[in-house]
């Protein structure tokens, strides 16, 4: 099961994310984090807690943050494991996203 | 004193030391070895010699000095008595004995060399010296009054002395010791070994026989000093049994096909030899299918005499053309090979064989075994391999001038036109053109060969597959191919990554995987597909195989349009198989028909997939291209030529001066009956302008790279 916490500091917020990001999301995502973090000056997305990812799961990851960036929220990814950023490597999300977006 | 002890580099020194310092000879001493020398590196590690000398008396015990010493007794009838003096000096003598001279030894003892001056018999030397003998293969001696006898023993035979293993070669033999020889016989047992060949079809049998050497030790003679001979006698000794072979062979599987006399010989060989003792039988090959073509299909090329016995430059080609109904060819069916079996009694299939691939286009129908034309036309048969298409290219036959009023031509098949071409028109034809008089300002493009018997004038000719939709499509298809081949390595490899998951390939499909996919890594392929599909809209009229715009139905639904149709890795290889076999197709498309032939030339271009021939008076002011050999009987005046192969010209260059190119690669040459001064001659990228005529000229690059003249 997926779920999230928000802990906000002024401008700022930190998600964490904890359980598998996959198709199951698809509602918790778009319905509610992305109008939850539109607004902040820049959002921290722990994701040291994501094991696993399928295609629908980063195709939500990819919509997050280009959509919060469109807003002007600037957007880290921090934490990921080293198997999931396996997977984001061979998809190239890196580069999709900017590498700067990665931080450890 | 009795008794010292001393040290030495080496035991004599030591012992010389000792009986020099209790002036004694050498055997009035025991001598006991202490220590012995070691050589070390540089002197580290290294010993010296220490001995005990001790004197010795009558019993040989130590005490009495040497002038005391009585004189050994010279009795021998008692000949333990002597000894027990002469034992101790002998296990002096064992010590060192390598050193030891026996003759010298001898005459010490002795003490008597006048004794050999009475020239005794040789019983008197034997009494006096001793004898050693062999009989029964036993040793036997007795000790002389002088001197001790001596034996030889060669490596084969042993000798123990009381029951202990001589090593040395050379020994003084002792009389209380019992003495005994003893030889051995040798066996090397048969050697053998099954191999099986690579092709599984023979196996040998490598046998190596063993021997027995059987040996007696030889008796001998009484002698001071003898050397102890044996007797050899070598038989082969076969101590491999049929049964054991058998044994082995039935674990190896080796059951059948056994050659069972070549067993037989083996067993009883006598020398090392490699028997083949079973045989497989290796499969006979068959052969592919293959289709037997009945009627003519290639362009004829060359002159050709009519009934008259002359000759009409004009037809210098013969299309080949077909009439319903007619055979084109007989399939024959791939004939099997049969099968062989291995020495383990495998069975060894022949290789496999292939029927022939028909991909049979327009106008050709296959009954029974037979391909028969269904439509009036031209056979076109393409091969490779055991694919083979067939297609009866239908003609138009155009009658009259292609103009305003008839429009432009645009034909899947040949064309051929009995008029003129006038200003601005346009042909275009998937196989041949013929044009029975002049073409001015037009364009004509064909896949096939374009025959215009007439001139050429301000026109653009094109043969082959250059400037048609298919070189672009070969180039797209390629892409397209890898693309999609790298698309499924990268699913595969993620499917097989341990932090991705696939739960949302039975809800979605590859969609969203693929989006991503699209998104960065592969962000050239959507532009890729789409001109793939544009192409094929466009170039329909051309290509004529269905395969085509299935395909590009396949991608747009795939990845130019939202569907939600679930995509699977099946339908990535399948599309992958059918850019594969379209690739196939497009190679199959030979540019040496595209044969140009026409007569006079005049500010045009002329592009030929195959050889040019211009066979009227002039080409002037013309931009022409030959993808294989380039003929022009009559002048080229001005303008550029190139021919991959190489090209002959009648006459280049012209009396005004107007620059006249030749060019063809490094590996090719140019012949040139006339050539005017002004002529510019490329060879690879050489280039050389000439300064003076030159008259049956051949020019081409030598060895150093330059263009030589001949």
């Amino acid at each position: 099961m997926f779920s999230y916490e928000i802990e906000q500091e002024s401008e700022r917020a930190k998600v964490t994310f904890e359980g598998d990001l996959d198709i199951d999301c698809t509602e918790t995502i778009e319905d509610e984090l992305i109008p939850a973090l539109t607004g902040y000056k820049s959002v921290i997305i722990e994701f040291g807690a994501v094991e696993f990812v399928d295609s629908s799961g980063m195709g939500l990851l990819l919509n997050l943050v280009q959509s919060l960036k469109d807003e002007g929220v600037s957007v880290y990814i921090r934490r990921v494991r080293e198997e999931v950023m396996e997977v984001f490597d061979l998809l190239q999300i890196p580069e999709i996203l900017g590498r700067h977006t990665f931080v450890g | 004193m009795q008794s010292v002890v001393t040290k030495g580099k080496t035991i004599q020194e030591a012992v010389q030391t000792g009986v020099d310092l209790l002036e004694v000879s050498k055997r009035d001493v025991h001598i006991e070895i202490l220590q012995t020398p070691a050589k070390g590196f540089l002197k580290i590690g290294s010993k010296q010699a220490v001995v005990r000398l001790t004197m010795l008396n009558e019993k040989g015990e130590p005490a009495v000095r040497k002038d005391e010493r009585p004189a050994p007794p010279s009795d021998i009838h008692e000949p333990e008595k002597e000894n027990e003096e002469v034992q101790d000096w002998f296990s002096q003598a064992e010590s060192f004995f390598d050193k030891v001279d026996v003759e010298k030894v001898e005459q010490v003892k002795t003490g008597q060399p006048s004794a050999r001056k009475n020239q005794p018999t040789s019983e008197e030397l034997l009494e006096k010296h001793g004898a050693v003998w062999v009989e029964d293969g036993k040793l036997l001696m007795e000790a002389g009054s002088h001197k001790l006898p001596v034996v030889t023993v060669p490596k084969e035979i042993k000798l123990y002395r009381n029951q202990k293993l001589i090593e040395e070669k050379t020994f003084i033999l002792s009389p209380n010791d019992s003495y005994r020889l003893s030889i051995e016989d040798e066996i090397k047992k048969t050697e053998w070994s099954i191999t099986i060949d690579q092709n599984k079809l023979k196996a040998y049998l490598k046998i190596e026989p063993g021997y027995k050497i059987t040996r007696t030790i030889l008796d001998a003679e009484p002698s001071s000093h003898l050397t102890i001979s044996f007797n050899e006698q070598k038989d082969t000794y076969l101590n491999v049994t049929e049964r054991e072979i058998k044994a082995d062979m039935q674990e190896k599987s080796i059951l059948q096909n056994v050659d069972k006399i070549e067993l037989m010989r083996a067993v009883r060989s006598t020398e090392p030899e490699e028997y083949t003792i079973a045989r497989g039988v290796a499969p006979t090959d068959g052969k592919d299918g293959w289709l037997e073509l009945k009627v003519e299909t290639n362009v004829k090329e060359g002159m050709k005499e009519d009934e008259h016995g002359k000759v009409d430059f004009r037809e210098t080609k013969v299309f080949p053309n077909i009439e319903t109904g007619d055979i084109i060819g007989i399939v024959h069916p791939p004939e099997e090979g049969s099968s062989g079996y291995s020495v383990f009694s495998e069975s060894l299939p022949p290789k496999p064989v292939y029927p022939v691939i028909l991909r049979l286009g327009k106008g050709v129908k296959l009954i029974g075994d037979k391909v028969v034309a269904s439509e009036f036309g031209r056979p076109h048969i393409e091969e490779r391999g055991q694919l083979v298409k067939i297609a009866i290219m239908p003609k138009l036959l155009h009658n009259g001038d292609v103009s305003l009023e008839s429009g432009n031509i645009s034909f899947f098949g040949d064309v051929e036109i009995t008029g003129e071409v006038h200003n601005g028109m346009k042909i275009e034809a998937q196989g041949n053109v013929i044009i029975a008089k002049n073409i001015s300002g037009s364009h004509c493009n064909a896949t096939g060969a374009i025959s215009v018997k007439g001139n050429v004038i301000s026109s653009d000719l094109s043969a082959g597959q250059n400037n048609m939709v298919t070189s672009k499509l070969s180039i797209l298809v390629g892409a397209l191919k890898q693309d999609i081949d790298r698309i499924i390595a990268v699913i595969t490899q993620l499917v097989n990554s341990p932090g991705f998951k696939t739960t949302d390939f039975a809800k979605g499909g590859l969609q969203p995987l693929v989006r991503i996919l699209m998104e960065k890594k592969f962000s050239d392929f959507i532009p890729r597909a789409k001109k793939y599909v544009q192409l094929v809209k466009e170039g329909r009229a051309q290509l004529d195989d269905e395969r085509w715009e299935e395909t590009a139905e396949q991608i747009s639904a795939l990845f130019l349009t939202l569907s939600s149709k679930p995509m699977s890795l099946n339908i990535f290889s399948h599309l992958s198989q059918q850019l594969d076999s379209l690739e196939e197709e497009l190679e199959l498309f030979d540019e040496s028909k595209s044969v140009i032939s026409v007569q006079n030339v005049l500010n045009s271009r002329i592009h030929a997939g195959g050889n040019l021939y211009i066979q009227g008076q002039s080409c002037v002011h013309s931009r022409i291209h030959s993808g294989g050999y380039m003929t022009i009987t009559g002048t080229l005046r001005g303008g550029e030529a190139y021919a991959e192969k190489g090209m002959y010209i009648g006459e280049t260059g012209a009396e005004s001066g107007t620059p006249t190119h030749l060019a063809v690669p490094s590996n090719a040459s140019i012949k040139i009956g006339t050539a005017l001064e002004g002529t510019v001659l490329r060879i690879g990228n050489r280039k050389k302008i000439l300064t003076e005529n030159h008259y049956a000229l051949t020019a081409s690059i030598n060895a150093k790279g330059q263009i030589v003249l001949r």
